[in-house]
């Protein structure tokens, strides 16, 4: 398929979306979502790390033993896998929900396009020159 | 112009990462100046019914601030930091989103785009309708090169009723159709 080697032209028409399929919506907004969430983890982790090495938490940790939140010897932060562990329970719900969302979203809009029709794009379409080129309507 | 309409499934694979980005800057540009603009009259709206002045009033009584200071009174560094924000955040959504365009496409190469159902206009013609000519010549029929359906209609000997017809006789005349090739050709 050298769809390069066709020479081509574009021109300006009308589409109106009536429709997404809610099965290809699912898949791609899972694995997007997924991706998402990773990528959430990830960065909290490594803001953890910094926040942990600058110091912030030994600063929170001191003005709570000062108000007497906590004791002298216990520090709020020394359950970090659990908190790894909430982090990352959470990052997989909000992946589950967007991705259902995402997924109702295109069902609602499928309802919705057939009470008032879709959105209506204008698009620049690439149409490959074979034969004569469009003619004019008259 | 009467275009047709067709009903397709498409499927998007590809969303080209530079438009979205040239898009998105601008939308967000747009977005931002909306929302300082918006954020501005909600200010002076707020310092003009004087709740700052209360505030500050509230703060001195509970002795946060000393008797004649403000708050508010550097609003001009606030609005620095308003106007360095919404820029910030302007940069953060385009970067998003392109960065949003690309994963798309790198998701659509692995399990297949979203696939939408469209209708689309079509500027394939229907077959224009004939022009009116006027006989350049009446040059004797070749009968051989006629079709099938066409002979009996020369053969026919039926008399043909002549109308006159108002709208026929106004309708202007096409002197060369340049979609129908001429005779001499």
């Amino acid at each position: 398929m050298s769809t390069a080697a066709v020479p081509t032209t574009q021109r300006r028409v009308r589409r109106i979306v009536r429709k997404f399929d809610p099965w290809t919506v699912l898949k791609v907004s899972f694995v997007f979502f997924g991706i998402s969430a990773l990528g959430l983890v990830l960065l909290s982790i490594v803001a953890w790390t910094i926040i942990g090495n600058i110091g912030i938490l030994e600063e929170i940790n001191r003005a709570a033993r000062s108000i007497s939140l906590i004791d002298q010897d216990v520090s709020l932060f020394q359950s970090g896998e659990q908190y790894f562990r909430v982090v990352v329970f959470f990052s997989v719900a909000w992946m589950i929900l967007m991705s259902g969302m995402a997924t109702l979203a295109s069902v609602v809009y499928n309802l919705i396009s057939d009470v008032v029709g879709g959105f209506e794009f204008s698009v620049m379409e690439e149409v490959p020159i074979v034969g004569d080129p469009p003619q004019e309507v008259m | 112009m009467m275009p047709a309409v067709r009903r397709v499934r498409r499927v998007i694979r590809k969303f080209d990462p530079w438009t979205v980005f040239k898009v998105s800057l601008l939308f967000h540009a747009v977005l931002t100046v909306g929302l300082l603009l918006g954020l501005l009259i909600l200010w002076s709206v707020i310092i003009n019914v004087g709740v700052p002045e209360r505030l500050d009033d509230f703060l001195t009584v509970i002795t946060l601030l000393e008797d004649g200071d403000s708050f508010f009174n550097n609003g001009q560094q606030y609005l620095r930091v308003v106007v360095f924000l919404a820029a910030l955040f302007s940069m953060a959504m385009t970067l998003l989103s392109t960065i949003a365009a690309i994963l798309y496409n790198l998701i659509s190469d692995v399990v297949g785009g979203v696939e939408v159902v469209m209708l689309e206009e079509t500027l394939r013609l229907q077959p224009a309708a004939p022009a009116i000519r006027q006989p350049q010549a009446w040059a004797p029929v070749d009968r051989e090169a006629l079709t099938e359906e066409h002979r009996p209609i020369l053969d026919s000997t039926e008399e043909v009723e002549v109308i006159e017809d108002a709208t026929l006789a106004s309708t202007e005349v096409i002197e060369s159709d340049p979609l129908v090739p001429s005779q001499g050709d």
